[in-house]
């Protein structure tokens, strides 16, 4: 868990990286408020929290929802390090290939919905799947 | 370059050239001495000098171009999360010989050569979803490009295709290079593992998404072809291509002649 931790920190900015260690090592308990992670992140200031936390609210970090009769929304962190680590790390690469693909990495994959029906079947075939 | 910006440049292109002529034609009072001092017998040298300050633009415009690709990737390579190879992947690589490996965080099918010093990236999802002789399949694969340096290679051929957007039969040969690229390490795994393991790779690795794969399109078949034992045949350039190209590089050559005119005349 703490090996997880440390290296989802270090993939994201250190604003983010900040609250996300309060939340994940459960400094913050949840659900909360941002009042409650501004507590735990001394130094920023409230709108700054907030912002922050729409923001990985926004990048699927943590799942946000209005309480009703309340001002203030409930979070809640959407999923573990590793469960980050996974995400990120496939979303990442995949977009350096999806950009640079052409320009200046060789990757391997490659897109087979480009070949004929009978070209797929052979390719199939010979793969032996 | 997108199709946005290749219009972009060339309306760019077009609308210098015209404004070039337009100011040179003119004769304003600045310039007004132009035309009678380029005499007939020093216009070889002239153009000489006008072709040779083509190239040299180019070539620095090229230069930085191509640093600024492997820049960028070197940037976005840094960027992925990393772990430790599993044992899965070391013993792959004890198998392969490959160099300088990296394992990717997260179930993410990539698998990629980057990097002017050239790395072979894997992601942890590659290492678990195909056997061994797949695995190292893809490695050799991956291996031939860092041999041959492909990564600065391609960065050169896409930084040339940009810098000469105006000649788009650059483009054509930096596309059609890299299918050869390619071609060439399926055959350095084929010889080591054989057809079967590759196309097993292939297969998977194509099919199973989500999965990151280059815009460029038509080099599947190409492989495929090659893996079925299909020809397949080096692709000529269209003549609309050709055409395009030379018409380009006339107006190219013309817009520099035009800018350096009034430079010309003056000394």
């Amino acid at each position: 868990m703490d090996d997880s931790l440390e290296r989802a920190v270090a993939v994201l900015g250190p604003l983010e990286g900040r609250i996300m260690r309060a939340i994940w090592s459960g400094d913050v308990a949840q659900p909360f408020v941002v009042r409650d992670v501004q507590a735990k992140t001394k130094g920023l200031a409230y709108t700054t929290v907030m912002t922050t936390l729409n923001r990985l609210a926004e990048k699927g970090l943590l799942t946000v929802r209005a309480v009703p009769h309340q001002r203030a929304h409930e979070y809640r962190s959407a999923g573990s390090p590793t469960n980050f680590l996974t995400t990120a790390g496939r979303d990442e690469a995949k977009q350096l290939v999806q950009r640079y693909g052409d320009a200046a990495l060789a990757a391997f994959a490659d897109r087979l919905d480009q070949l004929t029906p009978t070209q797929r079947e052979r390719l199939q075939r010979l793969a032996g799947r | 370059m997108t199709g946005r910006r290749f219009g972009l440049a060339v309306i760019g292109v077009v609308g210098a050239s015209i404004a070039c002529f337009f100011f040179v034609g003119t004769c304003p009072p600045a310039v007004a001495c132009i035309r009678p001092t380029v005499e007939l017998g020093a216009s070889i040298t002239v153009n000489g000098w006008m072709l040779g300050a083509l190239v040299g633009i180019a070539s620095v415009v090229w230069g930085f171009r191509t640093a600024s690709l492997l820049r960028a990737t070197e940037q976005g390579v840094r960027r992925l999360a990393t772990k430790e190879s599993p044992n899965r992947l070391r013993w792959a690589q004890d198998r392969t010989g490959a160099r300088r490996l990296v394992c990717l965080e997260g179930d993410s099918n990539s698998a990629f050569c980057a990097g002017l010093r050239p790395s072979i990236f894997i992601g942890e999802g590659v290492a678990d979803r195909l056997s061994e002789k797949e695995l190292d399949a893809v490695l050799l694969h991956e291996m031939d490009h860092a041999i041959r340096g492909e990564p600065l290679r391609r960065a050169g051929r896409q930084a040339a295709a940009d810098v000469f957007f105006f000649a788009p039969l650059v483009g054509w040969w930096a596309g059609r290079r890299m299918e050869q690229v390619e071609l060439m390490a399926d055959r350095a795994a084929l010889r080591k593992v054989g057809s079967r393991a590759v196309a097993a790779a292939l297969w998977t690795l194509g099919t199973s998404a989500p999965t990151g794969t280059a815009a460029f399109s038509g080099l599947a078949e190409q492989r495929v072809a090659q893996l079925l034992g299909d020809p397949t045949p080096l692709p000529r350039p269209p003549l609309r291509l050709i055409a395009t190209s030379a018409a380009g590089l006339y107006l190219a050559l013309q817009l520099v002649a035009c800018i350096a005119a009034p430079f010309l005349s003056l000394t």
